[in-house]
């Protein structure tokens, strides 16, 4: 009997875990690795792969588009990277220290959570709109107004990139402004006491006491919008499709047109393959970050 | 000595000044997109009229140049069913699933816990072309249930880390005493520990609704017959559509009934979300 | 009959060591006996405690209960009531629930578990508080509530892990005075966790205390007091603390005396048992209160400068040292308000002989005078 029990405390935790296990591997696990088997078929549209060994990867070096795309999604991120955390901390440190009133601080908190809160779809359509080529409504109407321009622009096929970069940039900063509003907020006051006794100016308790206390949000914040921004296209393909001309085309959505509007899947998982991989190492770097060994609590009834 | 202190006071007047125009700047692009947003719906494209024809989608059929919207009440409808099964999929799968991570002793949980990590932080549309032909080999694209599968998969490490951190929460006497007075290792689970941690549980039930409500990209690549479709997978389709000219009276008109559940939703649980921006629990200063 | 043998607890800490919580634990505790487990943080009481409830299992070494062995026997079939330091009632249930929760594993209908748990309400006071819910109760309330239900099951063994701590001073003496009355009452078989030494010198019969997994001592509270058996026990009990002096044993004529870098202390005993104790590093203790003012003229009168005098109402504690050189060796000693002592005198007292214990540092501070 004892054998019998035994077997039956070690097997109680896989009732709780099995349907994750099996999802995740399923849909993750398995994925990555079928990504990467995948890259050395010539699968397509007519199902039936085989293996064309490094055929994929070199198609990849002789396509002229690839480092221009690679360029572009350099470009993006980076910039897009440093729009989100600036605008992170910019806002994050004007509504919570240097708003004084509670009630404005709530406000504007509840303005950046509400844009935090909307589908992205919601915001292609506003964007769209807003910068669409008409001159009733939008920014070609107050641009009109304001006589800044003579003629209503076409702002998707002048200034793609910069749009989609401002785009994606702004809207991805709202989750960062919630997550350092947080901090900021946890931050007891008597360290402002402590700095303003010693004579620190408003700009020094910024430098010196704020900002090197949120080293963990602002390591953490970068590291996953990075991660974040290699690998969505959610507003690039909305907006502008990754054109006009592959110019506002990365390689995440070079990957995915390639794959669904190509139907060549095998080219396309090689493509990705390359985000996957920086992605992996991403999270590494998150891995090494962040001291991994405090999440895990010990457990404190034993069998 | 007063001079000093007129100095620090003008200071503090400009600084107030600076700060309340920077912040000014910064919003006002947002309050700007909500302002568009809810003229263009009530204007009539055509005219410039404020008119409410734009909002016609609530009871008839409306059929613009290039593109047909249907009564839009079969679309919320089947909106909203994905978004339950998802949910109810995604909850009854992440909540044991968490509570094991948080509370149980099992062979392999560090490197479980590190994966569980890493499939948080990984990004899944990176894998999506592997997922489709997993789909396809499984006889699940262009069905519901393959759909339900993906979204689920997605979103449920992020939701069981961020599960697992509410478990933590709560006190193992809980469950000591539990174990005293009489339950079995599940009983305490299914008695108290459960109900102590019902406020998580919903934190991730709204997720979950709200991420499944928004999702259009999915059905993009697994979905090829229109019989399903949602809100946002419409509004998408009415965005790509290859026509040039984009009725934007109707298309924000749709927005902003697609948005209002959202928001309310948001609304609700706003501080319960407070208690998840706070990174797991680690501390900050 | 509670009998732990042998009884060793070992964690593995991640990277593959081992802390041991409890280094060989020998107990055995009568029937209606009520024990404390004392001792400082770490020290491996409520591990114990926690093993006896069968909530942790033991790495090796058996629990009796009785005469059976319950090692992996599961908490709830132990027929044990605990109570824990934070009370650990349950939030979502009423006070009512909270209390009929044990009966309601053991499957006892509706009407017959509220009736007992009316009954149980009754005799702790807590019956208009039954439709209530924790939160909405004060810690004196709630710790009432923890024992209603812990003992509405009638059990046969109760375990308290430090139910007091969170109390404030007075109520912890009220309390106190209640769960020993009652335990006295139904007879109850008792274990208590504890790190103050007086509760534990005031509500047990006997005492057990422990130290880095081990236990040191186990025997009544005047036992332990008056006949400490080692330097960590000592210590440990009293309030004030025991004057500790160490140095090395030497010879001072026809008696001893401690002699340390900063003091010495004349030992006025005549037995010559502890002449092989001669040149070894040794610790004197004696209590403050067998440290007496006495005549100058009395012979076993040692001198000491007042640095400080605290009034206790009818007595005073006061500090004093016999070296110019620090306070590496200070004595308290507690004696009546009628001593007129100021600070800066010097003062003749002597030390009670009998009461004198003497450590040997050499061998962890046993007392050299018991087996």
């Amino acid at each position: 009997m004892n054998y019998k029990i035994n077997l039956r405390k070690k097997l109680y935790p896989l009732w709780f875990l099995l349907p994750f296990l099996i999802m995740i591997s399923m849909f993750f696990g398995f994925p990555i690795i079928l990504t990467g088997v995948m890259t050395f078929t010539d699968f397509d549209i007519t199902y039936r792969p085989s293996f064309v060994g490094f055929k994929n990867y070199q198609k990849i070096a002789m396509d002229p588009n690839f480092f221009k795309i690679l360029a572009i999604t350099f470009t993006f991120t980076l910039v897009a990277l440093a729009i989100i955390m600036l605008m992170s901390i910019v806002i994050s440190i004007l509504t919570q220290y240097f708003v004084k009133r509670k009630v404005a601080r709530y406000a504007y908190r509840t303005i950046w959570l509400s844009m935090n809160a909307l589908p992205s779809i919601i915001y292609a359509v506003v964007i769209r709109g807003v910068f669409s080529p008409y001159a009733t409504s939008g920014a070609n109407y107050i641009c009109l107004k304001l006589g800044l321009i003579a003629d209503p622009i076409s702002w998707l096929n002048h200034f793609p990139l910069v749009l989609v970069i401002f785009t994606t940039g702004f809207l991805n900063g709202a989750n960062g402004i919630i997550i350092l509003s947080a901090a900021i907020n946890s931050i007891p006051e008597d360290y402002y006491k402590a700095a303003r006794v010693d004579g620190t100016t408003e700009w020094g308790i910024v430098t010196q006491v704020i900002i090197p206390l949120l080293k963990w949000p602002l390591m953490y914040l970068t590291v996953t919008n990075a991660i974040s921004l290699i690998s969505s296209y959610n507003y690039i393909l909305l907006l502008t499709e990754g054109g006009p001309n592959l110019r506002t085309t990365t390689l995440s959505l070079y990957a995915y047109q390639n794959a669904f509007e190509n139907s060549q899947f095998g080219y396309g998982a090689a493509i990705s393959i390359f985000v996957v991989t920086i992605s992996i190492a991403l999270v590494l770097v998150l891995f090494k970050l962040f001291n991994f060994d405090e999440m895990i609590q010990p457990c404190r009834i034993d069998d | 000595m007063s001079n000093k202190i007129i100095i620090q006071n003008n200071r503090a007047v400009v600084r107030g000044f600076v700060v309340n125009i920077l912040l000014i700047l910064l919003t006002a692009p947002v309050i700007y997109f909500f302002y568009w947003l809810f003229t263009t719906s009530i204007v009539n494209s055509m005219t410039g009229n404020i008119s409410f024809k734009n909002w016609g989608f609530l009871f008839k059929e409306m059929n613009l140049d290039s593109i047909i919207i249907p009564i839009i009440w079969p679309t919320l409808w089947f909106t909203i069913k994905f978004a339950v099964l998802v949910t109810l999929l995604d909850t009854m799968i992440a909540v044991p699933a968490a509570y094991a991570f948080s509370r149980l002793n099992f062979k392999g949980k560090t490197v479980l816990m590190k994966g569980l990590f890493f499939f948080n932080a990984f990004p899944s549309a990176t894998i999506m072309i592997a997922i489709f032909f997993l789909l396809v080999n499984l006889n699940l694209v262009n069905t519901l249930v393959g759909v339900v599968l993906v979204a689920v998969a997605t979103m449920l490490p992020n939701h069981v880390y961020i599960l697992k951190g509410f478990f933590d929460d709560i006190p193992w006497d809980y469950e000591w005493a539990a174990l005293v007075d009489g339950c079995t290792r599940f009983g305490t689970f299914k008695q108290v520990v459960l109900p102590s941690a019902t406020s998580g549980i919903g934190v991730i039930m709204i997720f979950a609704f709200l991420r499944a409500y928004s999702e259009w990209f999915l059905f993009k690549i697994l979905i090829f017959s229109t019989k399903y479709t949602t809100l946002a997978k419409m509004m998408q389709m009415m965005l790509m559509d290859d026509g040039d000219i984009l009725d934007y009276g109707a298309m924000t008109a749709l927005a902003i009934f697609f948005a209002v559940p959202v928001a309310v939703f948001y609304m609700l649980s706003q501080r319960q979300l407070m208690k998840i921006s706070n990174l797991g629990g680690k501390k900050l200063a | 009959m509670i009998k732990i043998e042998n009884l060793l607890k070992t964690y593995v800490i991640n990277q593959k060591q081992n802390k041991v919580a409890l280094n060989g634990i020998n107990l055995e505790i009568k029937d209606g006996e009520f024990v404390a487990l004392l001792g400082p943080s770490g020290c491996g009481k409520t591990t114990t405690l926690m093993i006896l409830a069968g909530i942790l299992k033991p790495t090796s070494g058996n629990i009796y209960f009785g005469d059976k062995i319950v090692n992996h026997v599961e908490p709830k079939d132990r027929n044990i009531g605990m109570v824990f330091q934070s009370y650990a009632l349950y939030p979502h249930l009423s006070v009512r629930d909270n209390i009929a929760f044990p009966l309601k594993q053991q499957k006892m209908p509706k009407s017959e578990r509220y009736k007992r748990v009316e009954k149980v309400a009754k005799s702790v006071q807590l019956s208009e508080l039954l439709d209530r819910k924790p939160t909405q109760l004060s810690g004196g309330q709630q710790q009432r509530v923890a024992m209603a239900r812990a003992l509405c099951k009638e059990p046969e063994y109760l375990l308290l892990d430090e139910p007091m701590s969170n109390l404030d001073t007075r109520l912890k003496l009220d309390v106190r005075d209640q769960i020993r009355t009652l335990q006295q009452r139904l007879n109850l078989t008792t274990i208590i966790v504890t790190h103050d030494q007086e509760e534990a010198m005031a509500i047990a019969d006997r005492i057990a205390i422990l130290d880095q997994g081990v236990i040191q001592q186990f025997g009544t509270p005047k036992e332990l007091y008056q006949n400490p058996a080692n330097l960590f026990v000592a210590n440990f009990l009293g309030n004030p603390p025991m004057n500790i002096i160490r140095g090395n044993l030497e010879r001072d004529g026809d008696f001893y005396k401690i002699v340390s870098n900063f003091s010495k202390i004349k030992v006025f005993r005549k037995d010559k048992s502890l002449n092989k104790y001669l040149q070894k590093k040794i610790a004197l203790g004696i209590r403050p209160a067998e440290i007496m003012p006495c005549d100058t003229n009395d012979k076993e009168a040692q001198f000491f400068d007042v640095t400080l005098v605290e009034h206790l109402g009818d007595r005073i504690l006061v500090k004093m040292e016999n070296s110019n050189e620090g306070e590496e060796s200070y004595l308290r000693m507690i004696c009546s308000n009628i001593y007129p002592i100021r600070i800066g005198d010097r003062i003749p007292v002597k030390l009670k002989i009998e009461s004198i214990s003497l450590f040997d540092l050499e061998k962890n501070g046993k007392n050299i005078f018991i087996n």
